[in-house]
């Protein structure tokens, strides 16, 4: 049976852990490579690096970041933010990523999907999703969340599939830091759209969330970022966590 | 010469599988050569991308007849994901034919199980093997141990005996096979941790027997 992933987020500036690198010593070392090896050891599924300011020198800061994590860590890696071509693609590819997350881009031109798609294969290409609910629509949003757009995410997933998209990362941006879980409504009305899998975020505060996001909302992974650099919980507690609830997880 | 080869394919994730076996044999190369590859111990064909992109490279190389002929040599060698695909007849991903080194098919993974549930394709994530034979590959690795897999289509062997493991999905997913000195596994071991990289380190074991 295939086991839920779990998925910490590493947001990268200037080379660095930017979140939460202030409360734990592990967090102290705000290095990407040693924690990227800490939640390895500690069971995680995969690792995304979000590079959060995507400026031209956080960009090669962030290919040597994966450069360096994938030559000692062999699980997954999953690497987005700034990317607008082929070639940063195929940069990142080349450093050592096995997944690129594309998001704004996509919105200005979907076809770049497609393109990506064609070039490394559908599972190499993640559509990053941000989206914000609007009177009863839930919209998406672009740049980190600071541009509005006119599109319904409903709509949206459905166009990223059928471009070629492998994988869809789903960021409810009303959930995003509340602590207070993930949008669960959210997560089936995607489900109910697309045939790939989806990864929720946005809103985990307790592991009971995360329970809720993987079997009320049926996703296939959950991404999560504060409860694990804050140190609230680690990975082996939340899948200790989630096997007591009955779901399949790799210890 | 290097002891290990890693078959340039031109469309693979090599740098990954690279990367594992650095860790066990620094004496490894990304090649197409004919020459290096037959004079190395073991031979890793990677697999990312679709068959066709793939089979397309190594017919434009000939690098099928390197590979048969390196089999016929008796000396190991591991296939990953596509890499595995590529040694059937046919594949429902692609109309070139494979390299026929195993009798069978290559079909797409069924999106629904015998009681209709629906399943997501691509097969993406952690699945238990279960190990139906004993394999030198798996020394030391315990049944039901999570690997990483991302694949849309699945081997179907005629031969079932040379199946080693299987994995659950849909259906029965043939997870890894073994003829002779050939061995084959759909997962990527190289995304698999720790317990991935044993995979890498028993192969190279192997390749030291010779």
């Amino acid at each position: 049976m295939l086991s839920k992933r779990i998925i910490p987020c590493l947001d990268i500036d200037n080379g660095r852990v930017v979140k939460g690198t202030k409360f734990l010593n592990i967090r102290d070392a705000g290095d990407p490579s040693e924690l990227a090896n800490f939640y390895n050891k500690e069971g995680a599924d995969e690792l995304v690096f979000l590079d959060i300011t995507a400026t031209h020198e956080n960009r090669k800061t962030l290919i040597d970041v994966v450069r360096n994590v994938s030559s000692q860590v062999f699980i997954p890696l999953t690497v987005g933010g700034g990317i607008r071509a082929l070639n940063d693609m195929k940069i990142m590819l080349e450093a050592g990523a096995d997944k690129v997350s594309i998001n704004s881009s996509a919105i200005s031109n979907p076809k770049l999907i497609t393109e990506c798609a064609k070039e490394f294969g559908s599972q190499c290409v993640v559509s990053a999703i941000d989206v914000k609910k609007i009177d009863t629509q839930w919209t998406v949003f672009t740049h980190g969340g600071r541009k509005v757009t006119d599109i319904d995410v409903i709509d949206w997933v459905q166009i990223v599939e059928e471009n070629g998209a492998g994988e869809i990362l789903l960021t409810s941006m009303d959930k995003d830091g509340s602590y207070d879980g993930y949008d669960l409504e959210l997560l089936n009305r995607i489900n109910e759209k697309i045939s790939i899998p989806l990864i929720a975020s946005g809103g985990a505060g307790k592991l009971e969330h995360l329970v809720d996001a993987l079997s009320v909302g049926n996703a296939d992974a959950v991404l999560a970022a504060s409860i694990f650099h804050y140190g609230e919980f680690s990975i082996k507690q939340a899948k200790d966590f989630l096997r007591k609830n009955k779901i399949q997880v790799r210890l | 010469m290097p002891n290990i080869a890693i078959l340039d394919t031109k469309s693979a994730n090599f740098h990954s599988v690279k990367k594992a076996v650095d860790l066990f044999d620094t004496d490894n190369e990304i090649t197409s050569s004919r020459d290096q590859v037959l004079r190395s111990k073991g031979l890793i064909i990677p697999g990312v991308s679709s068959t066709d992109t793939v089979l397309n490279n190594i017919y434009e190389s000939e690098l099928d007849k390197t590979i048969l002929e390196f089999y016929e040599l008796g000396k190991p060698i591991l296939c990953i994901c596509v890499g595995m695909q590529i040694l059937f007849e046919t594949s429902e991903e692609g109309k070139l034919p494979g390299l026929s080194i195993i009798e069978g098919k290559v079909i797409r993974i069924p999106e629904f199980d015998n009681n209709k549930n629906n399943y997501k394709i691509p097969h993406m994530g952690w699945n238990q093997l279960e190990i139906s034979k004993d394999s030198n590959l798996f020394s030391e690795i315990e049944n039901k141990t999570d690997f990483y897999f991302v694949h849309s289509y699945q081997c179907v062997p005629k031969d079932k005996k040379i199946i080693t493991s299987i994995t659950n999905y849909s259906n029965n997913i043939v997870a890894s096979i073994e003829k002779n000195n050939l061995y084959a596994v759909q997962f990527h071991p190289e995304k698999s941790s720790n317990i991935g990289l044993k995979i890498y380190e028993n192969f190279i074991n192997l390749t030291r027997k010779n």
